[in-house]
């Protein structure tokens, strides 16, 4: 992002403002939209997150870090709209009891875009806690390293990356599931 | 061999799908929001910003370059699917503002009034699980039907159960479906049947009590399902699966010969015709081959249709036609061109009700607020605004089946949100009066 740009907004330039949050708004609102897996509460997220950007904007120290607190800023109000619903969030822990073993059995569903799989892993997403969600998205989607994701949210780096496993394994789990399924079908079918 | 790799592929892909464009509107109302708001000072700087421990800059900016060259690649073959001249004979790909009935009228001041007589169902009375969502509405003549997904407080299994929830009594019955396995589909009624599918099979339910099961093995993975009269159709990867209501013999294979949003043929054809959508492009489809017989741009907010299309007919005013789900606008399935646009808000699911079509969602300018808003088919915009009290999500993720009318209710599937006293799904009755 143009650092000048920043300033400028920084220093209350409206205009600035308006083209940098026009610029971050659509990856803003794709990367909520992977978190919240609902698209009014992802128009929610990046609403608020656009609207902190300018005013919390003068309280960014390093203007070179622009790109990366504006991550920080949609995925807080993603967090906020995830903790507000937990209480239906609360059978996650189950599908992490599936085990991560069997990673390289074989398995007949070799269609990395199989309906199935997306419904296992839409199913296994919605029931990770809320930072799980987040840091998966921040790693597997937007791309960010352990280091980075755990920079934009305030985490120390081993927390990160714990969450990181865990998250993965239980998304892994669902696609063994989905796979053992698929295999036992085929032996039926 | 599986690998890790190969897992984490999977997950990418399936992150990939999802909304690509912010609505205009959405970044209209956040810059005013802003515009409106005052900046805090700079005497404060954020702490993570410190740099205790310093993001990798270098790496940041090829990642948001990267992102952005991405962007462009996707976006330049979006507009190569939208503006690419359409094979077929009978195809054609009107915008949206080249429509002859894309012009809307004045947009007319609507007060919202609440709605009176709400009734809340117990859907699972007694059940100490942990409740996780409700999937999908559908109706038989006196009764409304739901899936319940819960967690078994002994097992710690996830539970998925089709409910039926009798209209005039609002009592909830749950009916265990031997044979089922993993999560039920959102059931689908035809007549006094009620069909829903899992890994286990295609479940033929009899609606009426004592409610008979009968199991259909399928060789695939069930998706969502619909009937008509030629039989069951069941979305499955790749395309759909048409499968006779009474053997459970496969009558037809449909494979999806165009980009359809979650790569499969959702619903029975409608006024003849199967339909997809996939990257703002709606799709007619020949029913027996699959293959595409018109295309057309979907309105922007139709960007993100991914789920059923729906028949809109015996609407007063307004001439028959289909919706793509999430689309503000009612397809002419004849000519296979936009009939007419509408502007009623970000809706989840619509229903006609004695001759009045009406939409589900949450109010742009009133966050949380659930809202019934009925069109005016003169001015395509709200006639009337029906509210909910209380604080609601609207969860677009699974495909329609919010509504549904029964006895002489209309029916909702709703989510409340986490400040309300009961913040679990649940399903309410609104009386048919309240709509008139």
């Amino acid at each position: 992002m143009d650092r000048e740009l920043v300033e400028q907004a920084q220093r209350g330039d409206m205009d600035a403002y308006d083209a940098l949050a026009r610029a971050v708004a659509p990856r803003l609102y794709r990367s909520a939209h992977r978190i919240m897996r609902d698209l009014d509460s992802a128009q929610d997220a990046t609403q608020q997150a656009l609207v902190a950007l300018w005013r919390e904007l003068p309280r960014l120290r390093d203007p070179d870090k622009f790109d990366a607190w504006t991550y920080q800023l949609v995925v807080r109000y993603c967090l906020m709209e995830l903790r507000s619903r937990r209480r239906r969030l609360t059978v996650v822990r189950n599908l992490h009891d599936v085990g991560s073993s069997g990673l390289n059995e074989p398995s007949r569903a070799d269609d990395a875009r199989s309906v199935a799989d997306r419904d296992e892993l839409e199913r296994a997403f919605r029931l990770l806690t809320e930072e799980q969600r987040a840091i998966v998205v921040l790693r597997h989607y937007v791309g960010l390293s352990v280091d980075e994701s755990a920079e934009v949210l305030g985490v120390p780096r081993g927390t990160a990356a714990s969450r990181l496993h865990y998250a993965t394994r239980a998304l892994r789990a669902a696609l063994e599931a989905n796979d053992r399924q698929a295999a036992i079908g085929g032996q039926g079918a | 061999m599986r690998t890790i790799n190969d897992f984490d592929r999977r997950i990418d892909d399936w992150l990939e799908e999802g909304a690509q464009t912010i609505p205009d509107w959405l970044l209209d109302t956040a810059l005013q929001q802003a515009h409106a708001t005052s900046q805090l000072g700079a005497g404060l700087r954020l702490p993570w910003i410190g740099g205790r421990r310093p993001l990798s800059l270098g790496r940041l900016a090829s990642v948001a370059a990267g992102a952005l060259g991405a962007l462009a690649v996707v976006a330049a073959f979006v507009l190569g699917i939208v503006f690419a001249p359409q094979l077929g004979d009978d195809r054609s790909t009107p915008s949206p503002s080249s429509s002859p009935t894309s012009s809307l009228g004045p947009p007319a001041s609507v007060v919202p009034r609440p709605i009176k007589g709400l009734q809340a169902s117990d859907v699972l009375p007694g059940d100490t699980g942990d409740f996780y969502a409700l999937v999908g509405l559908t109706s038989t003549r006196d009764a409304v039907w739901t899936v319940a997904v819960t967690g078994d407080p002994n097992s710690g299994d996830v539970v998925s159960r089709l409910v039926r929830v009798e209209s005039a009594s609002g009592e909830a019955t749950p009916i265990t479906i031997p044979g089922a396995s993993g999560t039920l589909s959102p059931p689908a009624a035809d007549g006094e049947v009620v069909w829903t599918a899992s890994a286990g099979g295609l479940h033929r339910i009899d609606g009426t009590s004592p409610f008979m099961v009968e199991t259909f093995a399928l060789a695939f993975q069930p998706g969502e399902i619909a009937v008509d009269a030629e039989g069951v159709w069941i979305a499955r990867d790749g395309g759909t699966t048409l499968v006779n209501r009474v053997t459970g013999e496969v009558i037809r294979e449909v494979a999806a010969q165009v980009d359809a949003a979650r790569g499969r043929i959702i619903g029975a054809p409608l006024f003849g015709s199967l339909w997809a959508c996939g990257s703002g492009i709606a799709h007619r489809l020949d029913p027996t081959t699959g293959s595409p017989t018109a295309s057309l741009e979907l309105p922007a907010d139709g960007r993100d249709c991914h789920g059923p299309f729906v028949a809109v007919s015996g609407v007063d005013g307004l001439a028959d036609g289909v919706v793509a789900y999430l689309a503000s606008a009612v397809i002419d399935p004849e000519k296979g061109v936009i009939g007419h646009e509408f502007d009623v808000g970000a809706w989840s699911d619509l229903v006609v009700v004695e001759g009045r079509l009406w939409f589900l969602e949450i109010l742009r300018d009133r966050p949380g607020t659930l809202a019934l808003i009925e069109l005016d088919p003169a001015t395509r915009r709200p006639e009337q605004i029906l509210t909910f009290a209380g604080s609601y999500h609207l969860n677009t993720s699974f495909e329609s089946g919010y509504l549904a009318v029964a006895g002489d209710f209309l029916w909702l599937l709703v989510d409340p949100s986490a400040a309300e006293a009961s913040d679990v799904p649940q399903i309410v009755r609104v009386p048919l009066s309240e709509l008139r």
